[in-house]
């Protein structure tokens, strides 16, 4: 490469590299100085205040809240979400009848707006009108409807549910991809060295996928724990703080009580305990399989 | 070990029809090879003993077993797949190995039996390698070890040698062969490749069109082909065929005529074998033609010769190199010819 093409490359990255710098950058890094500064709605000129909202943010008793509930429902989803998604692709890779039109009916609540299916699940969880409550009561398992969303034993799972709901779809989708790649002549070798299906699945299938099912759950974390619309329009974080996860605080804070250092520094957490999330699973997923990696 | 027996075999897949009527025994520790060309049924065939498919209609019999609703994997039979299908995650040892920890044998016994099969394929020495370290010569052992290592009734090969190259490729047959005769297990193998069946069967069984060509013994295959397929398929390069009428005694094709004493009338296919054409001086000329092409093999030459317009192959001594476009003349053995019924291209003699 030339001198001047060197000075081409650059003036063709320019434009992309401003764009990143500006809009992802620009702000990310903003986050973290304006974590350090006490801005709030009654005190509009920001005060640097060091770490003094870290210190304050860790000693509440919202932040552990907060931190609980986001392992919570980040394990939650995570898990139930990639085990039924799973299942599922490996029951439509089976050559039923109808498949074709299976798959495009499974993948219908991936395709509704967030918005709409946490709208949609209000109703039915609804304690009055809702078809949860009604079919439970005709069905005998209670005398009354139970309010779902609004106790807190209940209100995370609930909202576990929804968001399993529309994202197992996305994860089937990808694991199907993976599971019509897989060699069938080695699923058909071990079928001939006397293994039944779920040998298969565990000695052939899995091992084949298995690059697949790590991007997957990481994909899935990283969009869980940054999950937002259905949680908020659900329960907005409540009852008291029993669905507040690290979006709906952040939003809440910075939104909804202007305090923007807080929902800042809140945002920094965020990043942090994510971080740590992938991190773990990736070294996880690297010792359970310290073998050299296959062509 | 057993013998396998198909009765009234048929398989449809949609309207294709991949075999028809398909009547089969195989001995106890044969060696039967299904030739044909892509899409005759021979791996159809193999797959339905296998288990892998299910036959429309018809029996199999194992070991004078009937085992159509015995499941693949209780079946006791072993396949070596076109792409070796090993573990790509397990090493050659855990590959070699699985069909016995799925028998849920104990670890030293699962070892040693390991290291047997690896040593009978030579690869004893790379048990710790995993299979993309390997080249495709080792991974055909590594799968023929772990065909072997549980002693099955049956073993299956699809194709084995055709993704290796054609040195390897030989060495890796005589290994074949011998080893097969060493285990004296029945083996039933499909290929395309006739110099692999005509080099490694016992019995071959010629297949097109979902239906059985012929059944035969490798040098009866060669000597009495059942009918003009099996005639044009056999044979590199294949017999020459050329269409004609004998009326009295006589031969009589597009540019000429032979003598052909004994035959009786009727339209027919002539059916000669390279080998068994010379180049011989104009005046004992049983064909004339023109050179096509002229190819020095080393121990013979090729010759390809137009007779009117059929082109015919002839294989002769290496010393007759010709010039390309001229004139030749050509000597038949009048031993050595095969005759087909015209309109049904089965052998006249046949009945005989």
């Amino acid at each position: 490469m030339t001198h001047k093409d060197r000075w081409l490359l650059w003036l063709f990255l320019a434009p992309t590299l401003l764009l990143i710098a500006v809009f992802l950058y620009y702000p990310m890094i903003g986050t973290v100085f304006e974590s350090f500064r006490d801005t709030s709605f009654i005190n509009p000129t920001p005060r640097f205040v060091g770490f003094e909202i870290y210190e304050k943010i860790l000693a509440s008793r919202d932040f552990h809240e907060i931190l609980r509930n986001s392992i919570i429902w980040t394990l939650g989803v995570v898990i139930l979400q990639n085990l039924l998604g799973f299942a599922a692709a490996v029951l439509l890779n089976q050559g039923l009848p109808m498949q074709g039109v299976l798959r495009a009916v499974v993948l219908m609540p991936f395709i509704l707006p967030g918005v709409v299916t946490a709208i949609l699940w209000r109703f039915m969880y609804d304690p009055q009108l809702g078809l949860i409550n009604s079919l439970m009561m005709r069905f005998g398992f209670f005398e009354d409807g139970a309010a779902w969303l609004a106790s807190s034993s209940t209100a995370m799972a609930a909202v576990i549910f929804v968001a399993i709901w529309k994202g197992f779809p996305f994860s089937m989708l990808i694991y199907l991809a993976a599971l019509q790649n897989v060699d069938q002549s080695q699923v058909e070798a071990a079928t001939l060295d006397g293994a039944g299906p779920v040998r298969r699945l565990f000695d052939v299938t899995i091992p084949a996928i298995k690059d697949v099912i790590l991007v997957n759950i990481v994909l899935t974390l990283i969009l869980t724990f940054n999950y937002f619309d259905i949680v908020w329009v659900l329960t907005r974080g409540g009852p008291q703080n029993a669905t507040h996860i690290f979006p709906t605080k952040i939003f809440e804070t910075g939104f909804g009580q202007f305090r923007f250092g807080e929902a800042a520094t809140y945002g920094v957490f965020s990043i942090i305990v994510l971080a740590i999330f992938v991190a773990l699973y990736v070294i996880v997923q690297k010792s359970a399989s310290n073998r050299r990696p296959v062509a | 070990m057993a013998t396998v027996e198909l009765q009234n075999l048929a398989k449809n897949f949609g309207g294709f029809t991949a075999l028809e009527d398909l009547n089969l025994m195989i001995e106890d520790g044969e060696f039967l090879v299904l030739l044909g060309p892509s899409g005759c049924g021979k791996s159809t065939t193999m797959r339905i003993i296998a288990g892998l498919d299910e036959p429309t209609s018809g029996r199999i019999l194992i070991g004078g077993k009937q085992v159509n609703d015995i499941p693949a994997r209780d079946r006791n039979l072993a396949m070596v797949f076109q792409n070796y299908a090993l573990y790509p995650h397990m090493t050659v040892g855990e590959n070699i190995g699985y069909p016995l920890k799925i028998q849920r044998i104990g670890r030293a016994d699962r070892e040693r039996r390991v290291r047997e099969a690896a040593a009978k394929v030579e690869m004893q020495e790379l048990l710790t390698r995993r299979p993309a370290e390997l080249s495709g010569g080792q991974r055909q052992r590594v799968a023929l070890a772990r065909a072997i290592v549980r002693t099955p009734q049956l073993f299956l090969m699809d194709e084995p040698l055709s993704n290796l190259d054609a040195k390897l490729r030989t060495v890796m047959r005589a290994e074949l062969k011998h080893l097969q005769k060493e285990l004296a297990t029945t083996t039933i193998y499909v290929t395309h490749d006739q110099v692999e069946a005509m080099t490694l069967a016992d019995r071959i069984v010629i297949l097109n069109d979902a239906r059985i060509q012929q059944i035969g013994a490798p040098a009866e295959i060669y000597a009495r082909p059942a009918n003009v397929f099996v005639a044009g398929f056999i044979g590199s390069p294949p017999m020459n065929l050329i269409a004609g009428e004998i009326k009295d005694g006589i031969f009589v094709h597009a540019t000429g005529s032979l003598k052909v004493e004994g035959e009786p009338d009727g339209a027919v296919t002539l059916g000669i074998r390279p080998e068994d054409i010379s180049l011989v001086a104009t005046d004992k000329a049983d064909l004339e033609g023109k050179v096509y092409s002229s190819e020095l093999l080393g121990d013979c030459t090729l010759i390809n010769a137009h007779i009117g317009k059929t082109l015919i192959a002839a294989k002769v001594r290496p010393e007759d190199v010709r010039e390309i476009n001229t004139p030749v003349s050509v000597g038949i053995d009048h031993s050595k010819l095969h005759f087909f019924d015209a309109s049904t291209g089965t052998r006249r003699d046949n009945a005989k």
